[in-house]
């Protein structure tokens, strides 16, 4: 079984029979060079694509999903399908933004998935507990108070979040949190920027609604 | 522009996104209007409090898909030629604003 790593400032890709030692990662290549590498079978290539984009794929799945776990097992996905797909990619748009659009169709995927499996199971995604790292992972607040209330103030929003439905989810953590354009959000979920914009205006007055208490309440930031 | 007007646009107004004429009309309602004001002003908060979010970080960095893994180490895997957007069963090749 192979493994990519990276070891004093170098990736290695290793298998039982081989190892390929590659470029350092800071050596940035253009976009379409690194997606013509990786249209050739270049691991070391893939290698670099996964690590730029890997982190964005799990927050956003992540956020969608509502787990952890959840998230890195579709992240694994997602990047099997970028490998599989990346010779249909002819750049229309940036190559995050295409990564983004395989994330989000993966994600609505698994929330099928699991809709089914409640069906039959009774054991919906958005019913587990929310892991851990969902809620921790931002500059250590000034006090222990401060982070008890960051805490709460983040599991209260993720939950607002997951009760939102799929479709004005994804436009708002697109928008919100990950920080892409209207424009770059309609190529990401294959909608007109208009569709996007009417989304994002109904999502954010249904957090606003969801959230009163906490904004009203207190400073939220 | 009635409050429900402006209401309904405060969240592209927020993004930027209106036309000019229709933006500097809004503006002219919040700089009048306590409640649409206050109504913004929520608003942005969904914003801060959705950006104040941690970003989650990958649980092996750069270890990259196992499945992948798999087929790199089995031999060459030639990606094949299909949308982004097309289900995993189809193989016929189509295209779409993001591929």
């Amino acid at each position: 079984v192979s493994k990519w790593f990276e070891r004093d400032g170098r990736v290695t890709v290793g298998t039982t029979e081989m190892s390929l030692e590659a470029r350092p990662l800071s050596g940035a290549l253009p976009e379409r060079d690194l997606v013509a590498s990786c249209r050739t079978g270049d691991a070391e290539a893939f290698a670099r694509l996964v690590r730029l984009h890997e982190a964005m794929v799990v927050n956003l799945a992540g956020r969608l999903l509502g787990n952890v776990e959840e998230a890195r097992d579709v992240a694994q996905e997602v990047f099997l399908q970028v490998y599989r797909r990346l010779a249909a990619f002819e750049g229309r748009s940036s190559l995050k933004t295409w990564i983004y659009r395989i994330a989000v169709n993966q994600c609505h995927n698994r929330r099928r998935f699991w809709h089914r499996r409640r069906r039959d199971r009774e054991t919906p995604l958005d019913e587990r507990q929310l892991a851990g790292p969902l809620l921790a992972g931002l500059p250590t607040a000034a006090s222990p108070f401060d982070e008890t209330l960051r805490l709460e103030r983040a599991r209260r929003v993720q939950a607002a979040l997951l009760d939102l439905c799929f479709e004005h989810r994804s436009v708002l953590v697109l928008r919100e949190i990950e920080g892409l354009s209207c424009e770059e959000v309609a190529i990401a979920l294959g909608v007109p920027e208009g569709t996007v914009k009417s989304r994002l205006s109904r999502a954010r007055e249904a957090m606003r609604r969801k959230l009163a208490g906490l904004i009203d309440g207190g400073n939220p930031r | 522009m009635t409050c429900q007007g402006v209401q309904e646009r405060l969240s592209e107004w927020l993004d930027g996104e209106l036309a000019a004429g229709v933006s500097r009309d809004v503006s002219e309602h919040l700089g009048e209007c306590e409640r649409c004001t206050r109504h913004a002003e929520q608003l942005r908060a969904v914003s801060g409090l959705l950006g104040e979010l941690s970003r989650l970080e990958p649980a092996d960095a750069g270890a990259g898909p196992l499945a992948l893994q798999l087929e790199l180490a089995g031999g060459a895997v030639v990606p094949a030629s299909r949308c982004c957007s097309a289900p995993s069963s189809q193989g016929g090749r189509t295209s779409c604003r993001a591929c």
